[in-house]
């Protein structure tokens, strides 16, 4: 047959278009009584292989196996958009407990960004927080003419510093720091991930250089620190309930110490005024809940309930304590219940006094 | 040492870890056949299953796997002219040229073996340099990856064959195209026109797959035939063995780019998608004869195939040795070693030094057995060449949409693969190189990132102050000067896209050319107002731009003037007519209406039913196959995108509308 007529044709497309359509349906579809058998996604909205990933693989790993019936959970990476891609994803997805959100969510700096970019995470299922990395900066040794100690630091006067970008609570937090301290500085921008400013502080591009409490602990500590070529300074981190200082944590171990006290030894004074505000503010706000669980809005409660009792167990298990410990370098902090709604609320509520601090280093920082 | 090297050897040919290897090799070499997936995408899917297994097998499993992915990614580039990952974009010039000559068996032999000897260089490499690779790492820093990232786009001129001012106007539009998303040392958005999916940028994996993938398939179904389709006599000698022997005669070139492959794998965010291009560019400068350039020289494939198989050995050194990973890939292996317990730094050249040696070993085990399979499998896979390619076509742009897809959940992602398509399809019949423009879009964050530190962290005395910036420095000025010298030479004339000169091809060229212009001028125009760190690379890029349009226009008129002459002359045929132009172009344009259908409905009927009937419309009006192979083909569709895509890669499908409420 050398043409086929229009019937003919129109009838086999049907019949691949039929057959695709019966196929369609195979894995899309899922029972809406029990969480058992189900298929639950969580999507992150960082890049394969981080600790955003791998952090919510292990979460993923424990959680399934706390929820009733033991649903199958699967990890998805939806990056892009400045964080924004992944978040989306997970919030307008079908509000029935199959899609969850785990998201570097950057709300104490979201909340600054044009309206376009603005997310209404108080209207979400929230689940739960998972946090408490702190920061913390080390200075090269060999910046001006030698720095032994914290001493020796301050006398430099002025400082060039490294950090992801002039958005970030850290960045903003250590401008604020140095300040204090009564010190010049520039701000070196574009280094993305710890690895990144590690490299650069070794090559010499900045004097002084953040890191996370896990990268402090598995690579600097052993390795520069120890051999005398970088020195660590101060870390940042949460403040105690009255607000005069930082609640110690033995994540660095004796080498360095919190801004508070770095500070009361270096000026004789008690922190205070707009820049103490913002780093307390990181501490508060940024620090305890770096990644946001949470289901679609309009999730039904009793399935909500469900996954909230389940994350509950989950983020208990000495399991998920000890792997996540060794993938974030120090114990996760966990706010779930109705403290998770309540940062969130929090962070939504920022003064504008503080929104105004915010916007002022952030102009400071592009320099 | 020697006794810790060998240990390493111990570590991986013990069982189970034995198995394991050979099971990631297995799977790696696969990864790298299907556009779109890959070795990042592997590690992904491996990581989760590690967790509990022994580190030695995980390590062997994972690096075993990535390992190979850029010797297979080969067929891919050869076969359909699509890279099967960013690693072997250069690979397409040349090795699909070959296969439209019947030669995909000789380009196979040359590029795997080249590929295990740049695979095993690199790991000895890895492991020579481990003591001395600190110092390398640390002499690089923001204004040596800026010269080392200009030293690439010299390569334009390489990769643009005879049509150089069209190959840096497309360049240019790949630099400015990179541009758009958050700068780096700024807090807004650069073009991002209100969409969030702008907010980061293009993604690569669409850019790369549309540019080179659609215009292929669209092509493929228009001519009704199989890959091979012009007669050449070399085909008779067409053979693995004689690839080898090619490879082997070309021997400095396969040493030369291998080395180039580990020493810029080991500067960490350069990597394999550029390393193929400047090992393409230096094949071209390097070579006396560069007429067959673009149409199937075998040294475009062993220049690029030695580089990027070595690339992995060195972008293991800073990630292993020091923490800091190179490439995405590298991200995911640093997680693996933490999750299993390793600290990479200086104490995986201390206490764990077996298991550093035992990586130098997979990848050398993993290249020469990953080579060995290609080789005795790639007989077979030439075959394809020879195929009815409407088998080929809607199978392949299954790939093509889903790869895309999986990197971008998104109908962004898909609007931008077509978008990029259909340019790359005009650019390809107006006689636009294409490879420019990925070279472009690729190096535009690297050098802008370099520039932008560079500006923020030294004055100008430190920077021209620094060794490395003056050795680099003239090295780049002495390949601009060989540039511009064969450029106006003309020594590069040759065609890198396969076009028909006409008048209708020359209007639709200048037609671009003037489309890009207002891109540039809008560009310049919503620029002025920014922060100096914001706007000095686009502004910058599109004013290059400008003036390279203009060339390309004042080109395009003056070779219209020619056949004006004559056609004045009495030779009436002269840039042939637009009726044969409609009809040399008509079945690839159908066949992007149907792609662009399929996308269209997909919102509507869901990713399923679209990508299965659009394979069952293309299966019966291009194919014109029986209700038998319709069926059977449609039933394979179904069970890829079910078992390969939603079970194992959990990709997020888009449900049909009666599904979504």
């Amino acid at each position: 047959m050398k043409h086929m007529n229009l019937f003919a044709k129109t009838a086999r497309v049907f019949a691949g278009v039929g057959f695709a359509a019966l196929m369609a349906l195979q894995p899309l579809s899922a029972s809406a009584e029990s969480m058992a058998g189900k298929t639950i996604t969580i999507i992150h909205n960082a890049s394969p292989g981080g600790s955003t990933g791998l952090g919510s693989q292990i979460l993923a790993n424990y959680w399934s196996k706390a929820i009733e019936g033991s649903p199958t959970m699967v990890v998805q990476s939806v990056p892009g958009g400045a964080l924004t891609k992944g978040i989306h994803a997970a919030m307008n997805s079908k509000a029935d407990g199959t899609t969850l959100g785990y998201v570097a969510w950057s709300g104490s700096t979201r909340i600054l960004d044009e309206p376009a970019l603005q997310i209404e995470f108080q209207k979400l299922g929230l689940i739960g927080g998972v946090g408490g990395t702190s920061q913390m900066i080390s200075v090269r040794t060999d910046t001006g003419s030698g720095v032994k100690n914290a001493e020796d630091f301050v006398k430099l006067g002025k400082i060039k510093f490294g950090g992801y970008t002039v958005k970030s609570m850290p960045s903003m937090s250590f401008a604020a720091a140095f300040d204090m301290l009564g010190m010049e500085w520039s701000f070196v921008s574009g280094f993305f991930g710890d690895t990144k400013i590690n490299a650069a502080l070794l090559r010499g591009e900045i004097d002084a250089g953040m890191s996370t409490a896990s990268y402090f602990r598995t690579q600097l500590k052993d390795g520069v620190v120890k051999d005398g070529e970088v020195l660590p300074l101060f870390y940042l981190g949460h403040p105690n309930e009255a607000g005069t200082g930082i609640i110690k944590t033995d994540a660095y171990g004796d080498v360095a110490v919190s801004f508070d006290e770095f500070y009361r030894n270096a000026t004789g004074k008690e922190p205070s005024g707009p820049a103490w505000d913002l780093i307390k503010f990181n501490g508060t706000n940024h620090e305890p809940v770096v990644w946001l669980i949470f289901a679609p809005e309009g999730t039904p409660a009793d399935t909500l309930k469900t996954l909230r009792d389940g994350f509950e167990a989950a983020v208990t298990d000495p399991g998920y304590i000890a792997e996540a410990t060794k993938l974030f370098g120090t114990a996760p902090l966990i706010t779930r219940g109705q403290g998770i709604i309540d940062k969130v609320n929090d962070v939504q509520n920022t003064s504008e006094e503080m929104k105004d601090i915010l916007r002022g280093y952030i102009g400071r920082l592009k320099g | 040492m020697l006794e810790t090297f060998f240990d390493g050897l111990q570590l991986i040919i013990s069982v189970p870890n034995i198995y394991y290897l050979l099971g990631g090799i297995a799977l790696g070499l696969w990864l790298g056949v299907v556009p779109g997936l890959g070795g990042v995408t592997g590690m992904v899917v491996l990581l989760p299953f590690t967790f509990g297994m022994d580190p030695a097998a995980a390590l062997a499993m994972l690096l075993g796997m990535f390992a190979v992915v850029a010797t297979s990614d080969t067929i891919t580039s050869v076969m359909l002219g699509i890279p099967g990952t960013i690693a072997s974009q250069a690979t397409v010039i040349d090795g699909h040229a070959m296969a439209k000559r019947g030669l995909s068996q000789t380009a196979f032999g040359a590029a795997f073996a080249c590929s295990a000897f740049g695979g095993v260089l690199g790991g000895l490499a890895m492991a020579i340099s481990l003591p001395i690779a600190i110092f390398i790492i640390l002499a690089f820093g923001s204004p040596e990856f800026f010269l080392l990232a200009l030293l690439g786009l010299i390569m334009v001129g390489a990769v643009s064959g005879n049509a150089v001012s069209k190959g840096i106007a497309a360049a240019s539009l790949g630099l400015l195209l990179s541009q758009i998303g958050y700068p780096i040392a700024g807090d807004s958005p650069r073009y991002w026109f209100g969409n969030i999916s702008l907010l980061d940028g293009l993604p690569l994996v669409p850019i790369v797959l549309g540019l080179f993938g659609i215009p292929e398939m669209m092509d493929l179904a228009a001519r009704r035939s199989a890959i091979a389709h012009i007669d050449d006599k070399r085909a008779e000698n067409d053979s693995i063995m004689h690839g080898i022997r090619l490879a082997i005669k070309h021997k400095w070139l396969v040493i030369r780019c291998s080395l180039l492959g580990v020493y810029i794998g080991m500067l960490p965010g350069i990597g394999s998608a550029v390393v193929d291009w400047l090992a393409y560019g230096h094949a071209v400068q390097s070579a006396d004869d560069k007429s067959e350039f673009g149409k199937g020289d075998v040294r475009g494939v062993i220049a690029p195939e030695s580089a990027n198989n070595a690339v992995l050995g060195g972008s293991l050194i800073p990630t292993v040795a020091f923490g800091i990973p190179g490439s995405g890939a590298m991200a995911v292996l640093l997680g693996a070693l933490t999750i299993h317990g390793f600290t990479p730094g200086r104490n995986m050249l201390g206490e764990n030094l077996d298991v550093t040696f035992s990586m130098v070993w997979t990848i050398i085990i993993a290249n020469i057995i990953g080579a060995a399979v290609l080789m005795l499998w790639g007989k077979q896979v030439a075959k394809v060449a020879f195929i009815n390619g409407n088998y080929i076509v809607p199978a392949v742009i299954m790939f093509i949409f889903m790869g895309s897809w999986l990197w971008s959940p998104d109908m962004f992602t898909w609007g931008v693969l077509l978008g990029v398509g259909l340019l790359g399809y005009m650019m390809k019949v107006g006689g636009w190189p294409r490879p420019p423009l990925i070279l472009g879009f690729v190096l535009g964050p690297i050098m802008e990132d370099a520039l932008s530190i560079t500006y923020q962290a030294y004055t100008f005395t430190e920077v021209i102050s620094r060794p490395t910036v003056i050795v680099l420095g003239l090295i780049v000025l002495g390949v601009l000067f060989f540039a511009i010298r064969a450029a106006r030479k003309k020594n590069s004339d040759f065609d890198v896209e396969d076009t028909e000169v006409s008048r209708d091809s020359l209007y639709l060229s200048s037609g671009m050319a003037i489309g890009i212009f207002v891109v540039f001028a809008v560009a310049i125009w919503m620029a002025v107002d920014w922060s100096m760190l914001t706007k000095v690379f686009p502004i910058t890029v599109a004013i290059f731009g400008i003036i390279m349009v203009a060339l390309v226009v004042v080109d395009d008129w003056g070779r219209l003037r020619e056949f004006a002459i004559a056609r004045k002359a009495g030779d009436v045929t002269a840039g042939g007519t637009f009726a044969e132009f409609v009809k040399a172009n008509q079945l690839q344009v159908n066949t992007f209406i149907a792609m662009f259908v399929m996308a269209v409905l997909t919102p509507w009927i869901g990713t399923f039913a679209a990508i299965v009937g659009f394979a069952a419309v293309y299966m019966v009006f291009w194919g014109k196959f029986n209700w038998k192979i319709i069926l059977i083909y449609c039933a394979g569709i179904s069970l890829v995108l079910f078992g390969l895509y939603d079970q194992i890669l959990h990709t997020p499908f888009v449900p049909a509308f009666f599904m979504n409420s």
